[in-house]
């Protein structure tokens, strides 16, 4: 009797091997996506940080490196808005190591005094509409003296405003938390952020603060590394909310330069001047004028300073018109920049 | 306080005095809204001169939608059922989709059948008995009965919806659609 062998075309014994490779739950899930999009949305790959200046690199409005008294529901770094209640306290833009070996920048927020309320930093993010509905993770590096800080996301499907369970351990030192929920349905813009409280208002004491680096908001319900931004592209995001056309030759609040642009003499005592914008505003901009009296116009080889300022009605989504007071020759071509420190012009279209 | 600001060709935009700011008449601008939500609050003690009339109206379409919103709000809380007194089952008769030959009328007629649409609830305990401790150690707790919290809080908030609902002027009443 003759019996036939025959091998197989595929290797029995590689493909048992191949079967008992080590892979962790994550491995798996990717091996059992069905498609590159479930693998893309498995990994968090591509743009993800919802957030605007979620690195704290960004801070048009003045340099915070030492402590400075907050206003409450002002912005301070670009994006960040400051929701207080009950307490005084002060703004920092700090340099810190994180445990996840990165050197950054933080916001510090801390109390200067006693008293019962609650403190948070949030930022007031426009909902596009593939945002309606959606499962988003919030997550951040705090580091805090209290055991209250949690995030915080106003506009939540649940109940409109929604607190993080996870809240820091209160050791003073970097702990990483993260707050997953689902977005409402309907809103036009919602908050996120950090809030020192426990649901009500809390006693605070002196000198309690929290200190957050590498926020992150992102679809899904895992949080992933922290999306890294060149400066010049933040600061270009930030511009859609708040730019500064001009500041004084020292101005802190920024590095923009004090030169304003090209004027004309539109009357014997009225300059206008249509200074575009670097980026598209959100909303027609309020203007902000600081220290009116320090702006000077050069023409016909002198100069005038200003007695006024004004940011006009006719200002736009792209561009301001500024009406400077000033006496000069009708008709004359004029340049404009801002003399003394302390001056600034600025458009701030913030939510 | 505030001014209007008309420019010599015209344009307006609001000054803010306090802050040397220049608010453009933009509802989707922030400090715009801050300038109706002082209109409302302090009227025209806010504003230099007269207020327009564009950013008068404006003011009153927003408190009247502020208003009616509260006013929705509050009737829908007052529209659950009171945790005290519980909710009675209501049932009506439905159509089951078949028919039959009504012999009488010569038509086809309809098999009703009581469907429940209201489930009953019970009404929640009216007390209930907690043990108190003293500062004595060594003392025995004792018992003391009060009112079931779940009602006292229901109590308080049905009470706040009829404060915004008794507060609502009528003519936010009258034009609430539903």
């Amino acid at each position: 009797m003759t019996v036939k062998v025959s091998k197989p075309a595929i290797n029995v014994r590689e493909e048992l091997a191949d079967l008992r490779k080590p892979s962790g739950a994550a491995g798996e899930a990717m091996l059992r996506a069905d498609t590159p999009q479930e693998q893309f949305n498995l990994i968090g790959a591509g743009r993800r940080n919802i957030l605007y200046n979620g690195g704290f690199t960004v801070s048009q409005r003045g340099d915070y490196t030492s402590a400075t008294a907050i206003t409450n529901n002002n912005y301070y770094l670009d994006r960040w808005n400051m929701d207080f209640q009950g307490i005084n306290a002060v703004i920092e833009n700090n340099t810190a190591d994180l445990p996840n070996g990165n050197t950054v920048k933080t916001a510090k927020i801390r109390a200067t005094g006693s008293g019962t309320g609650y403190m948070q930093i949030r930022q007031k993010i426009e909902v596009e509409s593939w945002m309606q509905g959606r499962e988003v993770t919030l997550s951040a590096w705090v580091k805090s003296n209290s055991s209250y800080p949690r995030f915080r996301i106003e506009g939540a499907a649940i109940g409109g405003n929604e607190d993080g369970t996870q809240t820091h351990s209160g050791n003073g030192q970097w702990e990483f938390l993260t707050f997953t929920t689902t977005l409402a349905d309907g809103f036009s813009f919602f908050h996120a952020g950090v809030v020192l409280w426990n649901g009500s208002t809390v006693a605070v004491a002196n000198n309690d603060y929290m200190e957050i680096a590498q926020v992150q908001l992102e679809v899904g319900k895992v949080a992933t590394p922290f999306e890294h931004r060149s400066y010049g592209e933040e600061l270009a995001a930030c511009q859609r909310y708040y730019e500064i056309l001009a500041a004084g030759i020292n101005n802190s609040a920024s590095n923009t330069g004090n030169l304003l642009g090209n004027f004309s003499q539109y009357s014997s005592t009225l300059a206008i001047g249509i200074v575009p914008y670097k980026v598209t505003k959100r909303a027609v901009p309020t203007g902000i004028v600081q220290g009116a009296t320090s702006f000077r116009v050069y023409s016909d080889g002198g100069n005038s300073t200003a007695t006024a300022v004004n940011v006009d009605g006719d200002t736009s989504l792209t561009k301001a018109r500024i009406d400077l007071t000033v006496s000069r020759t009708v008709g004359h071509a004029l340049w404009v920049r801002g003399q003394g420190n302390a001056c600034l012009i600025a458009v701030d279209a913030e939510l | 306080m505030f001014n209007i600001n008309t420019s010599e060709l015209g344009s307006r935009n609001i000054h803010c005095q306090t802050h040397n700011h220049y608010i453009p008449l933009d509802p989707a601008n922030r400090h715009y809204q801050e300038v109706l939500d002082a209109i409302i609050a302090e009227g025209a003690d806010c504003f230099d001169g007269d207020i327009p009339a564009d950013l008068q109206a404006a003011a009153d379409e927003k408190q009247f939608n502020q208003q009616l919103a509260d006013y929705r709000t509050a009737t829908a809380r007052l529209a659950q059922y009171v945790l005290a007194d519980g909710r009675a089952e209501v049932t009506e008769m439905q159509p089951t989709g078949e028919q039959v030959f009504n012999e009488e009328t010569g038509e086809m007629e309809d098999v009703m059948h009581e469907v429940i649409v209201q489930t009953a609830i019970e009404p929640v305990e009216a007390t209930v008995t907690r043990l108190v401790y003293s500062d004595d150690m060594d003392a025995e707790p004792v018992e003391e009965t009060i009112e079931n919290p779940l009602i006292t809080s229901d109590n308080a908030e049905r009470a706040e919806a009829q404060a915004v609902v008794d507060a609502t002027p009528a003519a936010v009443v009258a034009g609430d659609p539903e």
